[in-house]
């Protein structure tokens, strides 16, 4: 959980902070309205529903041989001079690359986007350690200089104007400069050019691992993935152990279906297909690479009932349309998957009591389980979550009311006395036809919409009054 | 051709808020020659529990409904969320128990309103008219678990001077998601306001709904924020339109 | 954790998996080719921002000046040593003409010249007609820095390694998985929109891209 979420211990407290900045959903609104336009026109003339089917089996049948090709993936990478460390926990992992740095006596790393590194917060411990991180990812770059976590999985800082970007960035920098994304793109290829050329440690994410020749691919538009992979004499890489085709050529689906559904091509700018550390002869690129493997709770997923959460190919694509994610951002998330994937990923990875509530911050509208190009059944998981978080947690208020409910509504007799004491009850509150402020709970409801009263006389009774016999 | 029998599963929203809904929705049918019957015994789907995830209660409810409608020929409702309650999470929830052949069997012949219309009984249009521009919401799980989208709209537009516009975006959620907008009212209001936002772009009079939890959050907003669009369900509309209107309390 | 222990824990979780089936084959994607026509490979590159040339073999040296003079005019430029072996009197000649400074560094150096280069000249292994993409395969004779440290980036090729679409990349891909350690598909200049969703060019890789296809005689 990020640390707003220490502090903040409810998506709806944290929901709150953002939908105070009237600001936000005009722009988030408009950054993921223009991502989804262009997703629907890239996939137009395709037979969609047939790709969504073929990159769910891809990755139905690579989570149901995970073992195999993990196993194979480490074989021939460690052929090849790649060393692979294989982490159960995030501690671990942190650990092992801790360690690949303080051998190297590295005291500069630079970075590229990696959600991995962020799940087991690598960033702290490595500057605890006396090294400077600095992520290279533009977006990512600027949520660093800002101290925020990312607001979205492919556009980290889409929360942000370009009037906040450059006054953040002119005040770390100590310069001016002028709030044009242009000026300020040059501007960050400067100075994290220099970051590149003098780091000692590159560290990576991995979009997809390559069980048959132990390679790695990245899927990136900026360039520094390559930067990050090629200039240190160190790459590690991260990569959650879910992240691995069986092939390349699963590539040729899962890498346009990503693309496509992320940001609206066919293609990245880059895609950069790693196969280990630089070869004899080779001019440059890596004296080591380093690839660690993390399980962090993945396992016990997928042998649950939610494993399909694991097919994930982390493009966002559900973010975009997710009418609850639009109002408040990622950050109301509290964790470091926003949006209907977080919600369904984070309570499983970091438990019910700290993001029990996160299955709820959903309308259950269906919307993510419509465009996530693997099909993962993402409002059924929320409602299977809520489910699951009602068994473990026992709400008193919840149990009480619903086990009420259930006994007043089985029975019709019960029901229509139900309505009768409710007409009574809401004379204290209805005025000309409208409740304008109910009692708890139903305050929440009239706090910003009124209400509908009970009706004079319910359907049933008008029934048993003559519209059984075709009169009004 | 349809059965010519139904059952009405009236809702609970409707039968206690909204009658007039249960009243025009009869009143349509019956001008279609449709014999309608209301089991008395029905109260509610259940979903409010089982949106909450508490299967059990929810169970307990849904019980109710399936001894109700046992001897329907077909079933008919106002709703698309009930609707899709019914024919999408019954079996899931009666999974394993006795009453799982039932759920299937009350799954298997429970409909909505409009394409119970369009689709059962092949009627694409019901004439009438009404003057005035209307946009249709699209309700999430009548259009997502249902497959409703035309069938609302062919309704409207067989109506004469009744101008169909559309929303930039009609199917995107309206934020009432049931216990969803008491759990997380302001973004649940956050929601309502940009679709009325999208249907007054429109310069629509009317925003036309299936689902009455959509028109309870969103004319209640409306009355809020004095947005000009008018949430208004289908059945009353095209009630209105046939000159079946069923006298509306005052509101 | 070691890596058998890790695996049976992974094991254990899929023990109850039911199995899938790999599809043997995929619908058409976006990516997908219909025909390696050079028209297709050009329109696909401009649409992502890049520019095709198809040159025969006598006017290349003119088409690589023109290139230079654009964006290396009296500048420097350095030329990977595979496409000398390929075109390296065309390319020479046509960078002189263009008053450029021709670097060719020792391996210890590469980096630094390309850093301070205007313009890196390398050789592709194919260009991909349906998403407008080139296959950079570095080597012994090909250095990564040389398409990313520049500015600008010239992709000199023969015609003959036009392929239709991604289906026909994975193989080679695959292929050159033991002699290559990081192959990389470009599909134009370098970008980003992660300021208020701008489209911007040139962040970290090269801001221009330019390929030139070469018909032999």
């Amino acid at each position: 959980m990020t640390p707003e979420a220490e502090v903040y211990r409810r998506f709806e407290d944290r929901a709150a902070k953002q939908l105070r900045k009237t600001q936000l959903p005009l722009i988030l609104g408009k950054a993921t309205d223009s991502r989804e336009v262009r997703r629907r026109e890239t996939f137009a003339g395709f037979d969609l529903p047939a790709l969504r089917d073929a990159a769910e089996a891809v990755r139905a049948h690579t989570m149901a041989n995970l073992d195999t090709y993990l196993d194979r993936f480490a074989e021939r990478a460690e052929a090849k001079g790649t060393k692979v460390f294989f982490a159960a926990t995030g501690p671990e992992a942190v650990d092992y690359i801790r360690k690949v740095v303080a051998d190297r006596g590295a005291r500069l790393v630079a970075k590229g986007k990696s959600m991995a590194a962020e799940e087991i917060e690598l960033n702290p411990a490595l500057e605890a350690d006396g090294v400077q991180v600095v992520e290279t990812d533009l977006g990512e770059h600027i949520v660093q200089v800002g101290h925020e976590p990312p607001s979205h999985i492919t556009a980290p800082a889409v929360h942000m104007t370009r009037r906040d970007i450059a006054q953040l960035l002119a005040g770390h920098y100590g310069r001016t400069l002028p709030p044009e994304p242009e000026a300020l793109t040059a501007f960050a290829r400067g100075v994290l050019r220099e970051a590149f050329l003098r780091a000692e440690v590159g560290i990576s994410g991995v979009n997809f691992a390559v069980a048959e020749t132990g390679s790695l691919s990245l899927v990136t538009n900026e360039g520094n993935g390559r930067m990050v992979t090629s200039l240190p004499p160190v790459h590690v890489a991260i990569m959650g152990m879910e992240r691995i085709v069986p092939s390349f050529r699963e590539l040729e689906l899962l890498y346009p279906m990503l693309v496509a559904s992320a940001i609206g091509r066919a293609v990245s700018t880059y895609l950069s297909l790693i196969n280990g550390p630089r070869l004899p002869g080779e001019i440059d690129g890596p004296d080591e690479l380093h690839v660690v493997v993390l399980d962090n709770g993945r396992s016990r997923i997928l042998g649950g009932e939610f494993r399909s959460i694991l097919h994930c190919i982390r493009c966002g694509a559900c973010q975009n349309v997710c009418p609850v994610y639009r109002q408040v951002g990622g950050h109301a998330y509290g964790a470091v998957y926003a949006g209907p994937v977080g919600a369904v990923l984070t309570p499983l990875l970091v438990g019910f009591e700290k993001a029990g509530d996160l299955p709820h911050a959903s309308s259950l509208c269906g919307a993510c389980t419509e465009v996530c190009p693997v099909k993962i059944p993402l409002h059924e998981h929320l409602l299977g979550l809520r489910r699951e978080v009602a068994k473990a947690q026992r709400p008193t208020g919840e149990v009480l009311m619903f086990r009420t409910w259930a006994m007043a509504w089985r029975k019709p007799g019960r029901f229509l006395l139900f309505a009768r004491l409710s007409r009574l009850g809401q004379r204290l509150f209805a005025r000309r036809g409208r409740i304008r402020k109910a009692p708890f709970p139903l305050s929440r409801w009239t706090k910003g919409r009124d209400m509908s009263p009970v009706a004079g006389r319910t359907f049933r009774e008008r029934w048993r009054r003559g519209l059984r016999k075709g009169g009004a | 051709m349809g059965p010519r029998r139904v059952s009405l599963f009236v809702t609970c929203l409707v039968d206690l808020l909204y009658p007039e809904v249960g009243e025009a929705t009869v009143a349509l049918l019956r001008d279609l020659d449709v014999e309608v019957d209301f089991p008395p015994s029905q109260t509610c789907c259940g979903q409010p529990a089982f949106n909450s995830g508490f299967e059990g209660d929810a169970r307990r409810v849904a019980a109710g409904l399936l001894d109700a409608m046992e001897q329907a020929e077909a079933v008919v409702s106002p709703s698309g969320s009930c609707t899709a309650m019914v024919r999408s999470y019954y079996p899931h929830l009666f999974h394993g128990t006795a009453d799982e052949s039932r759920a299937r069997a009350l799954s298997a012949k429970t409909f909505e309103l409009s394409e119970f219309v369009v689709g059962e009984l092949g009627v694409e249009s019901l004439g009438g008219a009404w003057e005035g521009r209307v946009t249709y919401h699209d309700s999430c799980h009548g259009l997502r678990e249902l497959g409703l989208s035309g069938q609302g709209r062919s309704l409207l537009r067989g109506i004469e001077r009744l101008e169909l516009v559309e929303m930039a975006w009609p199917d995107r959620c309206c934020g009432f998601g049931g216990t969803f907008s008491l759990r997380l009212p302001d973004v649940a209001s956050a929601m309502a306001d940009e679709k009325m936002a999208q249907a007054d772009a429109t310069g629509a009079d009317v925003m036309v709904t299936g689902d009455s939890g959509c028109l309870m959050h969103l004319a209640g907003r409306a009355n809020r924020s004095g947005s000009k669009a008018r949430p208004m369900h289908l059945a009353m509309l095209l009630a209105e339109a046939r000159g079946l209107a069923p006298v509306k309390p005052a509101r | 954790m070691d890596r058998a222990a890790f695996l049976e824990r992974v094991r254990e979780a899929v023990a109850t998996v039911p199995p899938v089936e790999l599809p043997v084959a995929f619908p058409r994607t976006p990516a997908s080719g219909s025909h390696a026509d050079f028209e297709t490979f050009r329109a696909s590159l401009a649409k992502n921002n890049g520019l095709a040339r198809s040159v025969g073999r006598t006017e290349l040296a003119g088409a690589v000046t023109e290139v230079a003079r654009e964006l290396s005019a009296s500048g420097r430029t350095v030329v990977a040593p595979d496409v000398l072996g390929l075109y390296g009197e065309e390319i020479e000649r046509g960078l002189a003409a263009a008053g450029t400074e021709i670097v060719r560094p020792e391996p210890g150096a590469w980096r630094d010249e390309a850093a301070r280069a205007d313009l890196g000249v390398t050789s592709a292994a194919l260009a991909v007609a349906s998403t407008g993409s080139i296959l950079i395969v570095p080597g012994r004779d090909h250095p990564r820095v040389a398409s990313l440290l520049p500015p600008a980036h010239l992709a000199v090729l023969p015609a003959s390694l036009l392929v239709a679409g991604l289906e026909d990349v994975m193989p080679v891909v695959t292929a050159a998985a033991d002699r290559s350690s990081a192959p990389v598909l470009i599909t134009g200049p370098s970008r980003t929109s992660d300021i208020e969703m701008t489209t911007v060019f040139g962040v970290h890789g090269p801001k221009v891209l330019r390929v030139l296809l070469v018909e032999e005689a």
